[in-house]
């Protein structure tokens, strides 16, 4: 019998890592939709980073900057007692960012779909920017925000060099489906390895499938 | 009363323009705002509003100051109690045509007495997107009269509509006018809504108001005193033996009329004009400013 603990550990990293992204990301990808500061350009530019960059170059500085050796790691150390490298907490903050872009992306482009004109009538109509926030705009928001979420989720779910390189190979703790895959095939264990190939590969294409079939409603004829 | 002196600078496609505004208006004006595009008139709009500021001047409403560049005082949007119904749709889409009267003022006796004045009481559980382009500007100025504003403001609001509906549309804020007495600003490139709707018409070249009055003192050479007159478009000439055969397009409909050689003198096909009948022979009129232009700014 396959032990499923990589593939549970997988998921449970996936859903702190949206959760926490979901959290953090929107009021940043509004002020990148919205704001007119120069900074905007450059702070964007900073946030799409992990796109491109190798994973093993984020997890390398991830792990300098986790590390008890290093200034960041000693006072989370010295202050919580707690050793952020080869940890899970350890891995959730290397996820977070390495996948903000795929949260943050879909958010901004949602931001900016969203016509000038409807917040305008708003405030005419007495609201604050606030209440105009929560009821008008992020009700709209319904699309990016699954995608978002859909994207961020189906990402973190085949971290592998990140994850490798801050939280190791510890099982139960860093050991997630993607890492035990490399695991197994470093050692010739093929049939398990295309096991856990497999259930990604259904939870992949079972998250896609839901999000084209949300997608999907769009296409709806609207009478005018 | 209401008092505005500011000027501001505005970017247009023909460049930068100063624009300078030093007027009052009553409490119960139905203002039409006309012009060719990049004269202001928008910007004139968002600047009473609060979403553009002025460079420099006063807003003034009823002693309340608004807007004051020396005191750099600037009432906020939100505390204007300015009714704004935009050229574009801007109803909220994922709230019924109910809900979106609601979110503007949450009292259900007054929607729906919004909702039977303007006509639209059937479409109340409606989702904007099962609206037509008419229903969704009436529920926008039902959704904007229901702040109780100290003005109404429609930035073209009628410009996407056809003929007839424009016509229902056109009365019903008539309608609405005379029932709330609201000072009203209508910003507008047609004449059937200069001459129906406003008591008050401002006439913009680029940067200032050039003309002001009635509609009859900015759009005719003369005041005439006709039995009946409404506006209208020529759509057709033709040569009867002596006379000749006018076909107009107004709001009321397409009108046979038949003119003399003299009447016809100057008009073309497409021209505005104001028909009138002093006893029995229609007369006329090619209305004084140019065919206006759908706006751009």
């Amino acid at each position: 019998m396959i032990d499923l603990e990589p593939v549970l550990l997988s998921m449970k990293l996936s859903a702190y890592t949206t959760g926490i992204l979901l959290i953090i990301c929107i009021v940043p990808a509004w002020y990148l939709a919205t704001g007119k500061s120069s900074c905007n350009v450059i702070v964007e530019s900073v946030l799409t980073l992990p796109l491109v960059l190798p994973p093993t170059v984020i997890g390398f500085y991830i792990l300098l900057l986790l590390s008890p050796r290093n200034t960041p790691g000693m006072i989370f150390e010295s202050l919580f007692d707690y050793r952020l490298v080869f940890s899970f907490p350890g891995i959730v903050i290397a996820s977070v960012i390495h996948s903000l872009p795929y949260m943050i992306k879909p958010l901004k482009t949602g931001f900016e779909s969203i016509p000038r004109s409807l917040i305008e009538v708003s405030y005419t109509l007495g609201k604050s920017e606030a209440e105009t926030f929560i009821k008008v705009i992020i009700p709209l928001m319904k699309k990016p925000l699954i995608t978002g979420l859909v994207m961020t989720f189906a990402h973190t779910m085949g971290e592998f060099g990140v994850i490798l390189m801050v939280g190791g190979n510890i099982a139960g703790k860093t050991k997630t489906a993607s890492v035990a895959i490399f695991e197994y095939v470093e050692t010739m264990e093929y049939a398990t390895a295309h096991m856990y190939s497999l259930i990604l590969i259904g939870i992949s294409l079972s998250i896609f499938i839901v999000l084209n079939i949300i997608n999907s409603g769009d296409k709806k004829e609207v009478i005018e | 009363m209401i008092h505005i002196n500011i000027s501001k600078k505005i970017h247009t496609h023909q460049g930068i323009i100063d624009f300078n505004v030093d007027k009052s208006f009553n409490k119960g004006e139905f203002i039409t705002i006309s012009g060719k595009s990049g004269t202001g008139k928008t910007t004139l709009l968002r600047m009473i509003a609060g979403l553009t500021e002025p460079d420099s001047g006063t807003i003034n409403v009823h002693d309340e100051i608004w807007f004051d560049s020396a005191t750099r005082k600037n009432r906020t949007i939100q505390k204007r109690k300015c009714g704004f119904v935009f050229q574009e749709t801007t109803l909220f889409p994922h709230m019924t045509v109910l809900q979106n009267i609601l979110y503007a003022h949450n009292d259900k006796k007054l929607a729906y007495e919004l909702l039977e004045l303007l006509e639209i009481t059937a479409l109340a559980e409606r989702l904007p997107v099962k609206l037509s382009g008419g229903q969704k500007q009436r529920v926008a100025i039902a959704r904007a009269l229901a702040i109780k504003p100290e003005i109404l403001l429609l930035d073209e609001p009628f410009s996407s509509l056809d003929m007839n509906l424009k016509s229902i549309v056109q009365d019903e804020l008539k309608r609405v006018h005379e029932r709330f007495g609201t000072l009203m600003m209508l910003v507008t490139h047609d004449y059937t809504d200069i001459f129906k709707l406003s008591t008050r018409t401002l006439y913009l070249t680029p940067g200032v108001i050039e003309r002001d009055g009635s509609a009859y003192e900015v759009y005719l050479n003369q005041l005439t005193t006709h039995k009946f007159s409404f506006t209208g478009k020529i759509l057709d000439i033709q040569k009867n033996d002596l006379v000749y055969n006018a076909l107009i397009g107004s709001t009321h409909g397409i009108i046979e009329t038949i003119v003399t050689e003299d009447d016809i003198k100057g008009l073309t096909i497409g021209d505005m004009v104001l028909v009138g009948s002093k006893v029995f022979n229609p007369v006329l009129h090619k209305l004084g400013v140019n065919l206006l232009e759908p706006d751009a700014e």
